[in-house]
């Protein structure tokens, strides 16, 4: 019997945002766990939509979608923060809370999930040290730099340690020098098992690492294996 | 000069302690412009409510309007009762109205929540939470407000009564509006609270279900 590996699977996937505008034609695709992709492609070529698929945060026009053998259809639109919890996300734009500060933003996920705090104060200060930010704790959003705010939106992703983390251009508005330390924590992520799906258009990003990259075009999907 | 650098510093220090030393933040912010009005303007529809309530006991227990004709007592107990209506019914579509504001206001916010794994209850907690205390704490001040008023009117209600009412007890307006009005002191914000409470859970659970 054999054993399957697949953590997101997509069938025959279709999606539209109106009659007139198809995204995607007939899509199929195998993540599988302790992957690390990258999803290519112009601008407005469906990169955020497919990451928005994956997530279950939109739901096909056809087509279906499996989560750990899962279908996503299926799920009542009610239980679905129930798969929401088992992925991370990080953002271009950061996301983080400005009326929250540093570490309130970080445990947010936690909070979100009904967790005590007194069990998972310790955890949080120890993961915004591992980011670097164990000098911001305390810190408000609007007073960290580009960089800092977006390790600190990493932080928010793995905190509830997810099955896997998608992350949306994480890099396009940071300087080189943050990029590259950004890279680094999710390989460091991806080390410890657990899936990465990035979205980017940085070409240095593909250089960097030994990954599968999800090239879109013409509303479909090629998939390229670099080693 | 120096007092100028001492007054700046300070500032900055005050700067720097508030950044550091935070208080506790909810999730949805609910220390917007909007709140402010929304609290302003509940305090005010509660004190008219407490006046009301307060009149309107007053009245019913005066020996002169116990004499009146009983289709006069009720159409007048029927004109108190819709205007005691009518200002629950405002408070309501205020809170409704604020409900939608502050889900507008955060929406940024409630779209992270349920990308994180927020379910809708708990997204339907949060507002209900930042009305509650804004029903309760309007209510508090609005019929604090009420009573307050009542004493201070107290003497002047006394002397018309007797000028009206020959043969009125002293005590008359003492038993009937001041111990009636601590009845109209607890009473209304626990309505109001209840009112906010009812009309942000209808309000929002309809919106959540598009997120």
């Amino acid at each position: 019997m054999a054993i399957n590996n697949n953590l997101i699977k997509l069938e025959n996937v279709y999606h539209r945002y109106n009659i007139t505008r198809d995204i995607f034609t007939d899509i199929s695709l195998d993540i599988v766990k302790g992957g690390f992709y990258f999803i290519t492609g112009s601008s407005g070529s469906g990169k955020t939509t497919l990451l928005k698929l994956i997530s279950s945060a939109l739901s096909p026009s056809n087509g279906d979608i499996f989560f750990l053998g899962n279908k996503i259809n299926q799920v009542p639109k009610n239980e679905l923060y129930k798969i929401k919890r088992q992925i991370g996300f990080v953002f271009q734009d950061f996301r983080l809370l400005p009326h929250l500060t540093t570490y309130e933003n970080v445990a947010l996920p936690l909070r979100v999930h009904d967790k005590n705090e007194k069990d998972y104060k310790k955890d949080v200060v120890e993961l915004l040290s591992w980011v670097n930010l164990e000098h911001c704790i305390h810190t408000y959003p609007n007073y960290l730099s580009g960089g800092e705010q977006q390790r600190a939106a990493i932080a928010r992703a793995v905190v509830t340690s997810p099955k896997i983390i998608l992350a949306d251009e994480p890099t396009g508005n940071v300087d080189q020098s943050n990029s590259s330390k950004i890279l680094t924590l999710f390989q460091e992520m991806n080390k410890l098992g657990t899936t990465i799906v990035i979205a980017t258009h940085d070409e240095k990003l593909l250089s960097d690492i030994n990954a599968t990259i999800i090239e879109i075009a013409d509303k479909k999907i090629n998939l390229n294996k670099r080693k | 000069m120096t007092l100028l650098n001492k007054v700046l510093n300070q500032s900055m220090e005050r700067k720097q302690i508030k950044q550091l030393a935070p208080k506790p933040a909810d999730i949805i912010s609910n220390d917007a412009f909007y709140n402010r009005y929304l609290l302003i303007m509940i305090t005010l529809l509660c004190y008219l409510k407490s006046i009301l309530l307060s009149s309107y006991l007053i009245l019913i227990k005066n020996p002169e309007f116990l004499e009146l004709s009983i289709s006069i007592i009720q159409a007048s107990q029927l004109a108190w009762g819709f205007l005691i209506l009518l200002v629950l019914i405002i408070i309501a579509y205020i809170i409704t109205y604020g409900t939608h504001t502050s889900i507008m206001y955060n929406t940024n916010t409630i779209n992270l929540l349920t990308l994180i794994g927020a379910s809708n209850n708990f997204i339907i907690k949060r507002v209900i939470f930042s009305f509650a205390k804004i029903g309760i704490l309007a209510g508090l001040v609005g019929s604090s407000m009420g009573l307050l008023t009542i004493l201070v009117m107290y003497p002047f209600l006394r002397q018309i009564s007797i000028l009206f009412n020959d043969n009125i007890s002293n005590d008359f307006i003492y038993d009937t509006s001041i111990l009636n009005d601590f009845a109209v002191f607890l009473s209304i914000p626990i309505f109001c609270f209840l009112i906010c409470i009812i009309s942000s859970y209808l309000t929002v659970r309809k919106i959540i279900k598009n997120y």
